[in-house]
């Protein structure tokens, strides 16, 4: 019997093999390897800790607040994209303009429809928004077709990228 | 190259605290993160796996497509919504 039905268009795993399987243990040897693995995942979580302690701690640079974007409401500078928060995070999807759908950014889509609930980030202050480049109606109807409707996200278009440091390497 | 970029605003004006790319979006996601809580990962072949592992999956951006079109676009198909991106009057 064909078995398309967890991985539907996707690539197929080996027809004729079923995948290998780990090494059946009883509880006690896989609750020993099982903590052995987690004081590595400890130390991944402090350094990871680390790392953002001193992402806390780097210089700022300064860019055009009057940055133009085009939003549901018509124009609208990347200072108003704040709406009033203290902090922004923007998020640069790579719009294909003028493409259907199906052609449009595979990663930046995988992306976008994570970022589903954005109350906790307002809480903190912190406002969440999409720029595409290209046309607004454009990337606002896919938007509408994905169901991007988390309340309070900016979407806009900007006519340049807003870092000047950002390098697309 | 899709970028993650995190602004700090002081009145007027706006600065620049951090930005990120490539793998560093990989914050906006759980599907992947999920599975590498699995036994077989996200099944790509750049992962370090025990031989016989599934790995079907292309780290080329086809991973994130079924059928010519990125993966989640699908479920908002089955639900009647259109794809038709043209701005007509």
């Amino acid at each position: 019997m064909k078995d398309e039905s967890t991985n539907p268009g996707g690539p197929a795993a080996s027809a004729t093999n079923a995948p290998s399987l780990p090494a059946a243990v009883d509880r006690a040897a896989f609750q020993a390897e099982l903590d052995r693995l987690r004081l590595r995942e400890k130390a991944h979580t402090r350094e990871g800790d680390a790392i953002a302690a001193a992402r806390r701690r780097l210089p700022m640079v300064e860019v055009d607040a009057e940055l133009a974007l085009v939003g549901p409401q018509g124009p609208f500078t990347l200072h108003e994209a704040f709406e009033g928060r203290r902090q922004l995070i923007a998020c640069y999807f790579m719009w294909r303009p003028g493409r259907p759908a199906p052609e449009q950014c595979e990663g930046c889509t995988w992306c976008t429809t994570q970022v589903a609930e954005l109350s906790y980030l307002h809480s903190r202050d912190i406002t969440y928004a999409v720029f595409c480049q290209g046309p607004y109606d454009e990337s606002s109807r896919y938007r509408e077709f994905m169901g991007w409707d988390m309340r309070g996200t900016q979407h806009g278009t900007p006519s340049t990228r807003s870092s000047s440091g950002a390098k697309s390497a | 190259m899709m970028h993650l970029v995190c602004y700090l605003r002081d009145g007027d004006r706006v600065f620049e605290t951090y930005w990120t790319t490539r793998r560093g979006v990989e914050v906006m996601d759980y599907s992947d993160a999920l599975m590498d809580l699995t036994v077989y990962g996200r099944q790509e072949p750049w992962e370090d796996s025990p031989l016989g592992w599934p790995q079907q999956w292309q780290a080329d951006g086809s991973n994130w497509r079924t059928n010519g079109r990125p993966i989640a676009q699908w479920s908002r198909l089955e639900a009647g919504r259109s794809d038709d991106l043209a701005v007509g009057p």
